[in-house]
């Protein structure tokens, strides 16, 4: 238990030696003493300190303790501390009316110093039990609106994704009976540019499922980082090989800027490989054809620490400025076509900066509608 | 020569959206898709149609209102529609007949018979 110097207890009472004598048992054993000599005084002194405890004398001149008690009940603040009341009145009437006002004991004068000890323990206990009930009610309210609210989410992703899931499937289904039973299709070509359709759909597929992979190994936070070091260069060349064909297809150039410097660092190359890969496809997506995207890494020191900057930079068609905060927002939050119809799964932009975040690092955007796009990603070396 | 009949389709699955265009240019019309209902509404007041297909659920504003502000306007009174969606309960029904469509389809459907039923409405 806590020892009792933790503790302040007021007593107010007009007979100078109770108060001199109670101020000794209760020093005694270590408790902190205020003391006022009326009911006036009392509520003042409450008004600046607030004891753990209040030893009330019921009659005073002026104002008795019964009507003290009922103003400091009628205090949000002071309304919380214990009062027990002390007095020479034995009658049941007396004790009766000290409970009605608001007090939780009674005690006759004269008293056992034992006793009033006792009583004073007991009920700065009971305070300190109700104090930790009401912690541990707020705690267990807000623990259930916590998760609420996951479930929410939840109920909205799994809707997103059964729509998501739905329209390709449709896809493949559509085409693959069309292709089955529709005996006027004998040219081959004509097959080919059928079967190409049923590849994209099932692509967006797997697409969609890795991603919601990648998110259950996030939201289960298990996942690890398995960290190497790796010219940073390197990396973003290979990443850049592969969105090659995708870039060249829509005619839009993707540039490696300065690809031969030498930046070693250590990270997780398949987490930050896919993270310029979802923010070089996203560019592709968003950038019209005979549009340009670069990108660039470099070394930065701030605040006397190393940094790595990758930026990759579109002169697309940029992002809405409404847009822009829930870029990164919680899964399925946002889904927008590209500038062919392209589609995404909604899940690229956050498990991107959770993988940055993992790392230590940040990701901004900087975007203008009509001129283009810049992420650009911090990452501590 | 006859000028093709032009189709609009307004539907946001992609892969469906390819599907359907093939077959009904294979059948000889010209069909024009667009993805979101937006899009779909700001054709419908640029250029004629003979023939509207509406997916119902799209991101923006869905199929319904689209018709339901189709009907609103005189011009668009008694133009021929067709609705294609995975909402094919009753009340939906319902819905897309009361505000006069000339044919309900639901998903997944068969792009042979939705062909069929495209060539019977044109034939009307």
């Amino acid at each position: 238990m806590t020892p009792n110097s933790n503790y302040s207890i007021l007593i107010v009472d007009d007979t100078q030696q109770n108060v001199q004598v109670l101020s000794q048992i209760l020093r005694d054993v270590g408790y902190k003493v205020l003391a006022a000599f009326n009911g006036k005084d009392a509520l003042n002194l409450l008004t600046k300190r607030i004891p753990d405890l209040i030893l009330l004398d019921v009659m005073m001149p002026g104002m008795s303790g019964f009507d003290v008690a009922e103003r400091i009940k009628s205090d949000d603040i002071m309304a919380k501390i214990p009062i027990i009341f002390l007095s020479a009145l034995d009658e049941a009437e007396a004790k009766v009316k000290a409970f009605e006002s608001g007090g939780v004991d009674y005690i006759t004068k004269p008293f056992q110093h034992k006793e009033v000890l006792a009583r004073i323990n007991l009920h700065l206990r009971l305070k300190s039990l109700e104090k930790e009930r009401e912690k541990y009610i707020l705690e267990l309210q807000q623990k259930q609106e916590h998760l609420e609210k996951l479930n929410k989410e939840k109920d909205d992703i799994l809707g997103i994704i059964s729509h998501d899931m739905r329209n390709p499937l449709g896809g493949i289904i559509g085409i693959s009976n069309f292709l089955l039973t529709d005996e006027s299709i004998t040219d081959p070509d004509e097959t080919k540019e059928l079967l190409r359709l049923i590849e994209q759909s099932a692509e967006r597929l797997l697409a969609l499922v890795n991603d919601l992979l990648d998110v259950a190994v996030i939201e289960s936070n298990t996942f690890s980082l398995n960290k190497s070091k790796i010219n940073i260069s390197d990396l973003i060349s290979d990443v850049v090989r592969l969105h090659e064909p995708a870039a060249k297809s829509k005619h839009v150039h993707l540039n490696h800027k300065d690809p031969s410097s030498d930046i070693f660092v250590e990270l997780d190359v398949s987490k930050i490989s896919q993270v310029i890969g979802n923010l070089i496809s996203n560019a592709i997506k968003f950038t019209e054809s005979k549009g340009t995207i670069t990108v660039s890494s470099e070394l930065n020191s701030k605040d006397g620490a190393n940094q790595l900057i990758i930026c990759v930079s579109d002169n697309g068609i940029g992002i809405p400025e409404e847009m822009i905060p829930v870029l990164f927002k919680k899964l399925g939050g946002h889904q927008r076509s590209g500038t062919n119809g392209e589609k995404g799964t909604g899940l690229g932009m956050p498990i991107v900066k959770r993988y940055i975040e993992v790392h230590g690092g940040q990701i901004e955007v900087e975007s203008k509608v009509g001129e283009g796009t810049t992420f650009k990603i911090s990452l501590p070396v | 020569m006859e000028e093709k009949k032009r189709i609009l389709l307004v539907e946001d699955n992609d892969s469906i959206a390819k599907l359907v265009k093939y077959k009904l240019e294979r059948d000889g019309y010209t069909v024009e898709v667009c993805v979101n209902g937006n899009d779909g509404l700001e054709s419908i007041k640029a250029r004629k149609y003979e023939l509207i297909i509406l997916d119902v659920m799209m991101p923006g504003i869905s199929g319904f209102e689209i018709l339901q502000n189709m009907r609103e306007i005189e011009t668009f009174r008694d133009a021929k529609v067709m609705m294609l969606t995975s909402r094919s309960r009753e009340e939906d029904l319902a819905r897309g007949f009361k505000l006069g469509v000339s044919e309900y389809m639901g998903k997944p459907f068969k792009v042979a018979e939705l062909s069929m039923r495209v060539n019977k409405i044109m034939a009307e």
